[in-house]
């Protein structure tokens, strides 16, 4: 009686390995349909290896092999409390680390901004891990009131190649605004500081922490009001099994929103980034 | 003269012979050059390449690294500046294509050529590595085109071929020059002195004359061909001399065939005749003229024709045999001739005619066939010597079996048989005189058996004629005992002794000899000396014997058969168990007859009671003068008793009517009779016989003229006395 009872459970568990190895992530998700209750969705996942922008301080910076930052303080708070291992890995440059998703050789990307194209092969948590603003810098000597967009009219303002800060604002800016590239944050900073502009977009935390390290910190000052409220988000690659992790991330994500852990966690980050930087630790 | 060719020019032959070769060799080693020139440029190639690929090692590593397509795309550019490089492409590690750029230059086309000997282009990967990690990031991949390096160097390859071809058109040049020199010139020469044969006298051909001293092969063979026309003059002179001793001996031969006394006839392989001498002709009664051209078969007869025909063809055949043919002459008479024959082969070694020596065998044949006639009479003579004596030997024999036989039966067995061989073509038989005078036939051999069993002496003329009487079938008296049946010349003999008719001897030869044969007449002559020698010795030894034991008085069995005969009755008697009875009889007062009427009565009183006995006694009994006037009769399964009445009714009969004049002279003559029996009385002959003395005297003594019978008892007393 036992003995047949025991050989039922057995093969069932073993044909369900063999499906598996067939074609482990669409099984994966019908296993999470039946099983529903009895077992975590992501029982296939049993670690997620992440990575970001080696170079995106506060939220994320490379160290060594290794990223480190307020993304993966939170990610791997979160990822502890679900009770899977992790590794917050370095694979390179930032595209590298997107193709790196793309293919399936990491499960997940934290803290970036959801665009279309990246939606095709991420699968992005609904709630932001962190608030990303855009904020306008501009030298202390040189105060500036910046209520809304027109008050940039008629003043020379810098960017970042490549960088955008929503669709609203890129569009008023292409008609009314006049914006310098540049080819990194720190000659924007270098010619806001030289007064050759007058303001410069950028992000809020990524352009306080540029700050801290360029040892302008004292001259130049972030404005009040955000040019938008935008967020980051974590996006796991479609072509992992942990990709069925996104939803009680999400919730996670959210729950740590609202206890203040994310922006307590970048306050954490930027004091570690300073640190860092002071030791001249950063590679 | 006949032109050579330019091509075929011994001179110009060698030279592009050689040329070839050279040419041949050239391009082989021209070919392996090429070979390892090409490996070379290959290696070259790869090495050039190699620095290029080392150039953009680092650009290309960090293009990958940083997925940096714009990057990519300056290192692919560097990559197409150098000539050989028609496409690059940079892949990162994903397989993604982060630039790819192909040169905008004319491919060779697929169907080039040497492309089926060299791959029109060759690809280099050179593996992109980062940081001291070695991380693999991509690859950068490159394609040489093959075309213009082949291209140079296959217009290297056309130049270098160019130059082999002169290099051998000049050495054609040069060895035929050369050649022309030192081969041509001299074997022209040589050739033209054997075709324009020798100079003229006092005018050599210097230039093949020449050729003779040379030291070479070329010298060789200029005096070689001298010492040949040398040779050959000689040779044809000789020939020319052998030719007419020829024609000198085939007219010797034509005048001995001519001449010859024999025949001589040549005829084709259709049998026309090719030649024919004079001899032959005068043989078959024409001339040697007509006969040429006109067929063998024309002499002969339609039978010779077939004959001939079939010994032409085993002539044609190919052998050679001697034999007699039988020809017809021009005038029809009869020509038997000896031929001697042997094929005659044409040039072509067949069979194209005959040969044949031929000789008048017409008169040699008539001698033949007289000798052969009188060797078959020789052999005839012979022939019947031997049978003579054959007959001698038989008859010897038959002679000496007639001597040797006991009875007539026997005698008439032996010259049965003899007859039987003497005479085993034929048919006969002997028949003898009977005691009534009729013939009897006592044996015939032969078929058929044609003998009668009896005739009359009157029946046969050769008794009548007192000699041979011969009858052939168309021929001669028949005898009246003649079977009428064809039986063939018969010849009766009559055999006569002392003048009296012994028999006659019958003897028909079947129809096989002629009606005179001597010899046959001499055989049946002495066959029947022979046989009345035989009988009348056979029957004068039987009469000798027959007087030895008879009386001769009166014509019994005397005392000596008696003797011989009665043990023989007494035996049979008791074997039968039948009675035998013996009589003893005593003629009564036999010595008071011879003392009153003499010896003559007292025989004749003897002969009456022989007489009376033999009358009286059965066929099986018998009668005997036991000695003077004692009478003994044995009476063969006869008892005393019965013996008694018959001899007590004898003696009351008293036959007078036997000498009626005997018992006019003395009277009645009376007997007295003793009897005893075996085997009641004795058993042995003498006992018998003194029983019956003993009854006959004890008769006497009852005063005779009775019969007394032997008591049995008696006779028991007296054996048991004995």
């Amino acid at each position: 009686m036992y003995g047949g009872w025991a050989d039922l459970v057995g093969g069932a568990s073993q044909a369900m390995e063999v499906a598996m190895s067939v074609n482990r992530r669409s099984l994966g998700v019908g296993f999470l349909a039946l099983a529903m209750g009895t077992a975590p969705a992501w029982a296939q996942c049993t670690r997620v290896v992440f990575s970001a922008n080696p170079d995106y301080p506060p939220y994320h910076w490379a160290e060594g092999d290794r990223i480190v930052g307020a993304s993966v303080a939170l990610t791997g708070r979160i990822l502890d409390e679900l009770g899977v291992a992790w590794q917050a890995r370095f694979v390179g440059p930032w595209p590298r680390v997107l193709k790196s998703a793309e293919f399936g050789e990491i499960d997940l990307v934290v803290s970036l901004k959801p665009t279309p194209e990246r939606e095709a092969y991420l699968e992005f948590t609904r709630n932001p891990a962190f608030p990303n603003p855009m904020a306008v810098f501009v030298a202390r000597a040189r105060p500036l009131r910046f209520d809304a967009p027109e008050d940039l009219v008629g003043r020379r303002g810098g960017r970042t190649v490549g960088d955008r800060f929503g669709d609203v604002f890129d569009r008023y800016a292409e008609k009314h605004l006049t914006l310098e590239d540049a080819e990194s944050l720190d000659v924007n900073y270098q010619k806001l500081a030289a007064g050759r502009v007058d303001y410069v977009v950028t992000g809020l935390y990524t352009g306080r922490a540029h700050l801290v390290r360029s040892g302008l910190a004292d001259r130049i000052v972030a404005l009040p009001r955000p040019v938008n409220e935008g967020t980051i988000h974590h996006g796991f690659s479609r072509r992992s099994p942990c990709s069925a992790l996104v939803a009680a991330v999400d919730a996670k994500l959210a729950a740590a929103h609202r206890s203040g852990l994310a922006a307590r966690l970048l306050e954490e980050a930027l004091q570690q980034w300073q640190r860092s930087a002071a030791k001249g630790a950063r590679p | 003269m006949r032109r050579v060719p330019l091509a075929g020019r011994l001179a110009v032959r060698q030279a592009l012979s050689s040329a070839l070769l050279a040419l041949a060799l050239g391009i082989g080693f021209s070919a392996l050059q090429v070979t390892r020139d090409f490996t070379e440029t290959t290696a070259a190639e790869q090495r050039e390449i190699a620095q290029v690929l080392a150039v953009l090692r680092e650009p290309a590593v960090q293009a990958a690294y940083q997925l940096s397509e714009p990057a990519a795309e300056v290192v692919v550019q560097g990559a197409l500046s150098f000539t050989q490089v028609i496409e690059a492409r940079l892949r990162n590690d994903f397989g993604e294509t982060l630039a790819h750029r192909r040169k905008d230059v004319a491919a060779p086309p697929a169907d080039v050529w040497w492309a089926r000997f060299v791959e029109p282009t060759n690809a280099y990967t050179l593996p992109l590595e980062y940081g001291a990690a070695k991380k693999r990031v991509g690859e950068l991949r490159v394609i040489t085109s093959q075309g213009p390096r082949v291209e140079h160097f296959l217009q290297g390859v056309w130049r270098e071929l160019g130059l082999s071809i002169l290099r051998s058109l000049i050495i054609v040049l040069a060895l035929s020059v050369l050649f022309y020199g030192t081969l041509t010139r001299p074997l022209t020469a040589i050739a033209r002195r054997i075709r324009s044969g020798p100079a003229t006298p006092g005018e050599p051909d210097d230039a093949a004359r020449a050729q003779t001293d040379r030291q070479d092969e070329i010298g060789e063979i200029a005096s070689a061909f001298e010492r040949y026309e040398r040779e050959a003059r000689e040779r044809t002179l000789s020939l020319e001399a052998s030719a007419a001793a020829l024609a000198a001996s085939e007219a010797r031969y034509r005048r001995v065939v001519e001449t010859a006394l024999e025949g001589v006839w040549q005829i084709d392989a259709q049998g026309r005749t090719t030649l024919a001498n004079e001899a032959m002709a005068q043989m078959l009664g024409t001339t040697a003229a007509e006969m040429v051209g006109r067929p063998l078969f024309d002499f002969m007869d339609d039978e010779g024709r077939q004959a001939a025909a079939q010994l032409l063809r085993r002539r044609l055949g190919g052998s050679s045999e001697r034999h007699e043919f039988r020809f017809v002459r021009a005038d029809g008479s009869e020509l038997w001739a000896e031929l001697s024959t042997c094929p005659i082969t044409g040039p072509d070694g067949q069979i194209a005619g005959a040969l044949a020596m031929v000789t008048d065998a017409t008169e040699r044949r008539r001698r033949n066939e007289e000798l052969r006639a009188g060797n078959a009479q020789l052999r005839a003579m012979v022939g019947n010597l031997e049978r003579h004596s054959h007959d001698m030997a038989q008859i010897a024999e038959l002679n000496e079996l007639l001597q040797s036989a006991r009875s007539e039966p026997e005698a008439f067995d032996v010259i049965r048989s003899a007859g039987q061989r003497l005479f085993a073509e034929g048919s006969g038989g002997l028949s003898i005189t009977g005691h009534d005078g009729e013939m009897v036939r006592v044996g015939q051999w032969g078929t058929p058996a044609w003998v009668p069993p009896h005739f009359s002496r009157g029946d046969c003329w050769a008794i009548r004629r007192g000699g041979p009487h011969v009858q052939a079938p168309e021929r001669g008296v028949k005898c009246m005992h003649h079977p009428g049946d064809p039986i063939g010349n018969l010849v009766c003999t009559p055999l006569y002794v002392d003048g009296a008719l012994l028999g006659v001897l019958h003897t028909a030869d079947g129809g096989s000899g002629a009606p005179r044969d001597e010899t046959l007449r001499q055989r049946i002559e002495i066959f029947g000396e022979v046989i009345k020698l035989g009988l009348s010795n056979l029957r004068l030894r039987e009469s000798l014997r027959e007087q030895a034991l008879r009386d001769a008085l009166t014509g019994l069995p005397n005392r000596r058969l008696f003797d011989e005969t009665l043990p023989r009755e007494l035996a049979r008697s008791s074997r039968s168990g039948h009675a035998l009875t013996l009589a003893s009889i005593d003629v009564d007062k036999f010595k008071q007859f011879n003392d009153t009427h003499g010896h003559d009565v007292g025989d004749r009183v003897l002969r009456w009671m022989a007489n009376t006995l033999t009358h009286s006694i059965r066929s099986g009994d018998m009668a005997c003068r036991y000695g003077g006037d004692e009478f003994l009769c044995l009476l063969v399964d006869m008892s005393a008793e019965e013996a008694r009445e018959r001899f007590e009714r004898l003696m009351v009969e008293a036959r007078s009517d036997l000498d009626p004049e005997l018992g006019a002279r003395v009277g009645r003559v009376g007997f007295t009779v003793g009897l005893a029996s075996a085997p009641d009385c004795a058993t042995d002959a003498a006992a018998l016989l003194r029983a019956a003395d003993a009854a006959l005297y004890a008769a006497k003594a009852r005063g005779g003229r009775c019969v007394e019978v032997a008591a049995p008892q008696a006779v028991v007393e007296i054996a048991v006395g004995h």
